[in-house]
Formats: C-alpha cells, sequence, structure tokens
C-alpha cells in the first residue's frame, strides 16, 4: 500500500487525466477502508487512515482529499474519524493547509459532533433505564432490581459513564463499551451489583445502537442533502 | 529535483487493536495534536524561477517535450504519455508545441500539477510496478490496526 501523498497523488491525477482503470483500484481501497455500510466494518480488517503505510495522515487531511475528490460513499466515516479527536483537532490552527478545514466542511463536522452527542445522550439512556425507568432484570440481587436505591443509581452512573465517556463528544456511541474490570484476576461489571444477564442485555442493544448510529452518520453530518 | 519534505510525526494517538469500533484509540480527552505532526505541503513552497533542476528520474534525455511542475522539469515522451491518458492526448495536441519556448532542444509546457503527482503519473505510466502496489494491498492485509465488533 502507497503512502498518503502518492495515495492522493493517485486520486488526482487519475482523474484529472482520465485513468479509471487505476481510479477503480484506488476507490476499491478506499470503500474497504472507508465503509459506506455498517457491515462493511467487517473485525480484524484495516481502516481509515491506518492503511496507509509511512505516517498516517491527519483524519482531517483525508476528510479534506475525500471532499475535494467528491468520495460521497467514504465522507460519512472520514467526517467520524476527525470528529472523534475533537474540537481541538478539528480546529487546529497548526495543521498545515492540506490539513486545516475549510469553514463549511468544519461547520459540518461541529453540527455532527453536536448531533452524535444527542444521539448518544439520548439513547445510552433509554438503553439503560428503558422506557419506563425501571429495569427487567430476574435476578435477585442484582442492583437493578432496586433502581432507585443508592447503590443502584451509583452503579448506573459507573455504567452510563462507561458508554459515553467524558469527553462529551458524542462518539463513544459507535465504540464498543467494555462493561468488565478486571479486579485481582477477576472479572467484574464496573457497575457494582449489575448482573451479567443485564450486560448481556446492555451489550447486545449497544450493538443495535451502534448500527443505528452509523445508519445515521450521513444525515448527521449533512451529507444527505 | 524533487523537493524534499521533511517530514516528522509524532503521533498523538496510539494505534491499537481495539475491543471496540475504535480504529485507533483516542483518549476521552480531546486529543492534543503534535504542531509538528505534518510536514508543509509541496504547493505551499515558493518558486523561484531561477532554481528549476532536472528531475533525476523522469528527465529523460531522448524525451520530445518538457514539462514544467513547479521548479521541476521533466522531460518525457509525448506519445508514451498519450497512450495512458485520453486527457494528456488532448492537452499535447492542443499544446502549441512547435511555438512552444524550447530552451533545451524540445518544445517546453507547464502544468499545473505539483512535482509530486506528476511524478506520481510518471511512476503509473513508466513503472509497470508501481500500480501493482495498490493490488497487493489485499493480498497481504495490514494488521496494525484491526477493528473488532462483537
Amino acid at each position: 500500500m502507497p503512502d498518503f501523498t502518492t495515495f492522493s497523488s493517485l486520486l488526482r491525477i487519475t482523474a484529472k487525466y482520465e485513468m479509471p482503470a487505476i481510479r477503480s483500484q484506488i476507490l476499491e481501497v478506499i470503500r474497504d477502508a472507508y465503509p459506506e455500510t455498517f457491515e462493511g466494518l467487517g473485525s480484524s480488517k484495516p481502516l481509515g487512515e491506518g492503511i496507509f503505510s509511512g505516517r498516517a495522515p491527519h483524519p482531517n487531511e483525508v476528510l479534506n482529499l475525500f471532499v475535494q475528490q467528491n468520495l460521497t460513499s467514504a465522507l460519512p466515516m472520514a467526517y467520524y474519524m476527525a470528529t472523534r479527536r475533537g474540537l481541538n483537532s478539528l480546529m487546529d490552527r497548526r495543521l498545515p493547509r492540506n490539513a486545516t478545514l475549510p469553514l463549511e466542511i468544519l461547520q459540518s463536522a461541529m453540527g455532527g459532533l453536536m448531533r452524535l452527542r444527542e444521539l448518544e445522550l439520548n439513547e445510552t439512556h433509554d438503553l439503560i433505564f428503558e422506557q419506563n425507568g425501571s429495569h427487567p432484570c430476574s435476578a435477585s440481587n442484582c442492583s437493578s432490581r432496586a433502581p432507585t436505591g443508592p447503590a443502584a443509581l451509583a452503579a448506573y452512573h459507573q455504567v452510563f459513564d462507561r458508554m459515553v465517556g467524558s469527553s462529551q463528544l458524542g462518539t463513544k456511541v459507535l465504540q464498543v463499551p467494555e462493561f468488565y474490570e478486571d479486579l485481582d484476576g477477576e472479572l467484574r461489571c464496573i457497575g457494582p451489583g449489575i448482573c451479567t444477564g443485564c450486560v448481556e442485555r446492555w451489550e447486545s442493544k449497544h450493538a443495535e445502537l451502534r448500527k443505528k448510529a452509523w445508519v445515521a452518520l450521513p444525515d448527521v453530518f449533512g451529507l444527505n442533502g | 529535483m524533487i523537493p524534499a519534505s521533511s517530514t516528522t510525526h509524532s503521533p498523538s494517538t496510539s494505534i491499537a487493536t481495539l475491543s471496540d469500533f475504535t480504529i485507533a484509540d483516542v483518549s476521552d480527552e480531546e486529543s492534543q495534536i503534535d504542531p509538528t505532526i505534518l510536514d508543509a505541503s509541496e504547493d505551499e513552497l515558493p518558486i523561484d524561477p531561477m532554481t528549476v533542476a532536472q528531475d533525476k528520474t523522469f528527465y529523460l534525455e531522448d524525451g520530445n517535450v518538457e514539462v514544467l511542475c513547479g521548479n521541476t522539469l521533466f522531460r518525457v515522451h509525448t506519445s508514451v504519455l498519450s497512450f495512458h491518458s485520453p486527457a494528456l492526448r488532448r492537452m499535447f495536441a492542443q499544446a502549441s508545441l512547435a511555438t512552444a519556448e524550447s530552451p533545451n532542444g524540445c518544445p517546453r509546457i507547464a502544468s499545473s500539477d505539483t512535482s509530486t503527482d506528476f511524478t506520481t503519473l510518471l511512476k503509473m505510466i513508466y513503472l509497470p510496478g508501481f500500480v501493482a502496489l495498490l493490488e497487493r494491498c489485499y493480498v497481504l492485509p495490514l494488521t496494525s490496526i484491526c477493528l473488532q465488533i462483537p
């Protein structure tokens, strides 16, 4: 795999000089590394800017290139990759010109961040507490059986933090939360007293949430119109 | 000669195989970007007409046209380039090669491409193995960064 500089050159010149056979190979690489669908995110698969040899490009640089080249299907993930580094990265003035986002792209990225955060908070709350505010747990000793008690609230707080993180970016909604921690060789739920059944239910629901968030990415970043 | 770029890279994120969607791990805190993370792009470098230099690889003595990209001078074959690219074929047909400046015995035309881009184009055309780089990336999947979705 070439480095990003060469890859960028290939994209530009195969378009400018009308070399469709080679360009289609490049586009295939991009489709693989920046999949449009959730199903494209296969396991053990190289993704994002990490596919390039040599130094990994800044995600802003990749985003700029994809916008310039009008690579529509790769844009949602390219936006996501850039936004997950946070506002400092999106707006860093020290970056060179090719990694500096034009105002229009920056607006889309920042708007997307806010929408992702909203989605993350709403969906995570529903996921943990369910719509009626109670948890359908059948385990007699699970903290979630008494969802308003202080122990349960503390446990929920831990779980919620694990899902949404402290970055307030909203980009954790697309990451798989780790509900267990290793305590002296024993795996325990990060929410004290929460039973395995609850964790499994959250894991399953969060998998659905990730898919939902992925599907929403084009709308999140204003790419559908 | 292609301008050398000074590339320094201090990634602010750790690349890892994560048990999540993450492609590269980013901490909950916003990343602090190292100001030296990227080199200046070539097109930001000033062009000094007095420092035009022949490209070490693609100044081909039997070429019949010189192409100037920034400060770098290439000498190539119009027939070879035209064979691979209809756009180049049109460009050479439209350019008044007969009346163009010819300081080195063949017409010289200026291109808006950076020397890096034009070098890549010439590698594709003159070095058959170069394009195979793209094919190999499928055969040999990179494992440094993995995605795992349960």
